[in-house]
C-alpha cells in the first residue's frame, strides 16, 4: 500500500510585539521558578598582601584577612550580597546562621 | 648501527650534515632546556639531513632503512662521533627491499628515550605488535651511550637486526645563559598589592528555598570543618590552610603550597 503526500514549502510571517492593555502573565511570579537551582557562596574574607609578603609565605605563615572576627560575613548570589551571617558548626560541616537580610 | 658506519661517509659530508643541522641544534637545545622538546620548526628543518644519512646507511644495513631519522647534530671531531635526537613523537619509517616494514615515533624526555611500534606491515615483518615498545634510560647530566636493538623477522623466517648505538651527549646544552642582575626590579616589584581572598564554602539550593530564607536560618556550607580553605589570588588557589583569628579578625594559618 502506498500513499501519498503534498509536499509545500512553509512561509514564516515576520512577528513583531505588539502592545496591548493586557497584563503581564508571569509577572513575579516565583512558583514557576520555584524549583530553579541558585549558587549562595559564603567568602570568609579579603587580604590584601605585598609582593614580598607572597614570597615570604610558608608553611606556618599566617595570613590576617580584613574581616573582623564579630563582624557578620556575606552571602553571596551571583555578585549581590543577599544576606549575612555567623559562621557556625553544622554537623562537621561549617555553615553559616542568617543574621540579616538584604532587602535593598 | 655504529658510528663507524657514518665514517664511511667522508668528512666532507659529515661536514654538510653538521652545518646543515646547527641552527636547528641550537634551537633545539633551548627548547630542551626548557623542557618543551616539542618544536615543529626545528623538526622540520633537522629532517634535510637524516634523510641523507638514511639513505647512506640503507647500504650498510642489508636493506633496512631508518628514514627520516630524527637526527639533529651530526658531526665528527677527534674519534668521538655524537648526534642527537629531535624531540618527541618524530615518526621513522622502517622499510626494507620488500617495501614498508612500519612505523616507530621515538620518544624523547629528559630522562628516557623510548621507541614505540605505531604500525606494521604483517606482510612484509611479523616482529611487532603495535604499542611494542623499548625503553632506555639517559643518565642526566651526563653524556651517555644508549643502544637499541631491534630484531626484524621478515617472511619467511629471514631476520635482519637493527642496532642504533646512541650517544646522547646531555652536555650539547647551551651554557646556561647569563641572567641579568634583577636586583632593582625585585625590590621594585615587591611593594606591589596583591589581592587575596578565602571562600569558607558554597551551598546550592532552589529558589523557593531562597525566598525563604530569614533571620536565624541556617545554611550548611559544602566545606567540612577538618578541611583547610583555599586562599585564592587572581582566581586560582595558591595556598590553603585552617582558619582560626588574630587581633580579632579573621586568619588563616598556611599548611599547603597549591602552585
Amino acid at each position: 500500500m502506498s500513499e501519498s503526500y503534498n509536499i509545500n514549502n512553509v512561509e514564516l510571517t515576520e512577528l513583531q510585539d505588539i502592545e496591548t492593555s493586557s497584563r503581564p502573565y508571569f509577572s513575579g511570579n516565583i512558583d514557576l521558578i520555584k524549583n530553579v537551582k541558585v549558587r549562595l557562596t559564603v567568602k570568609l574574607g579579603d587580604a590584601e598582601i605585598s609582593v614580598d609578603e607572597l614570597f615570604r609565605l610558608k608553611e606556618g605563615s599566617v595570613i590576617r584577612l580584613e574581616k573582623e572576627v564579630n563582624m557578620p560575613i556575606d552571602i553571596d548570589l551571583d555578585g549581590k550580597i543577599i544576606a549575612r551571617g555567623v559562621i557556625v558548626a553544622v554537623d562537621d560541616s561549617y555553615g553559616i546562621k542568617i543574621t540579616e537580610i538584604n532587602n535593598k | 648501527m655504529s658510528y663507524r658506519d657514518f665514517h664511511l661517509l667522508g668528512k666532507t659530508e659529515l661536514n654538510r650534515i653538521a652545518e646543515g643541522a646547527t641552527a636547528a641544534v641550537q634551537r633545539w637545545s633551548e627548547t630542551w632546556l626548557a623542557g618543551r622538546p616539542q618544536n615543529p620548526v626545528v623538526q622540520a628543518s633537522a629532517l634535510n639531513s637524516p634523510a641523507q644519512l638514511g639513505q647512506a646507511v640503507d647500504a650498510s644495513w642489508q636493506g633496512v632503512l631508518v628514514d627520516h631519522y630524527s637526527v639533529v647534530e651530526f658531526c665528527h671531531a677527534g674519534d668521538m662521533t655524537r648526534y642527537l635526537l629531535t624531540s618527541e613523537s618524530s615518526e621513522n619509517t622502517v622499510t626494507s627491499a620488500s617495501g614498508i616494514v612500519g612505523k616507530m615515533t621515538v620518544e624523547l624526555t629528559t630522562e628516557l628515550i623510548k621507541i614505540i611500534v605505531k604500525e606494521f606491515n604483517p606482510t612484509v615483518a611479523s616482529f611487532a605488535h603495535i604499542g611494542d615498545s623499548c625503553t632506555l634510560p639517559v643518565a642526566a647530566n651526563s653524556p651517555g651511550n644508549a643502544m637499541i636493538l631491534i630484531e626484524i623477522n621478515f617472511t619467511p623466517g629471514v631476520s635482519s637486526k637493527l642496532l642504533i648505538e646512541h650517544t646522547l651527549l646531555k652536555g650539547v646544552a647551551p651554557e646556561p645563559r647569563p641572567v641579568g642582575n634583577l636586583t632593582a626590579a625585585h625590590s621594585a616589584i615587591g611593594n606591589n598589592q596583591l589581592h587575596l581572598n578565602v571562600q569558607l564554602g558554597k551551598t546550592d539550593l532552589n529558589i523557593e528555598t531562597l525566598m525563604a530564607l530569614g533571620v536565624g536560618d541556617v545554611l550548611k556550607l559544602d566545606k567540612p570543618i577538618d578541611e583547610e580553605l583555599e586562599v585564592m589570588a587572581n582566581g586560582k588557589v595558591i595556598c590553603k590552610g585552617y582558619v582560626g583569628k588574630s587581633a580579632d579578625r579573621y586568619a588563616i594559618r598556611v599548611s599547603t603550597k597549591s602552585v
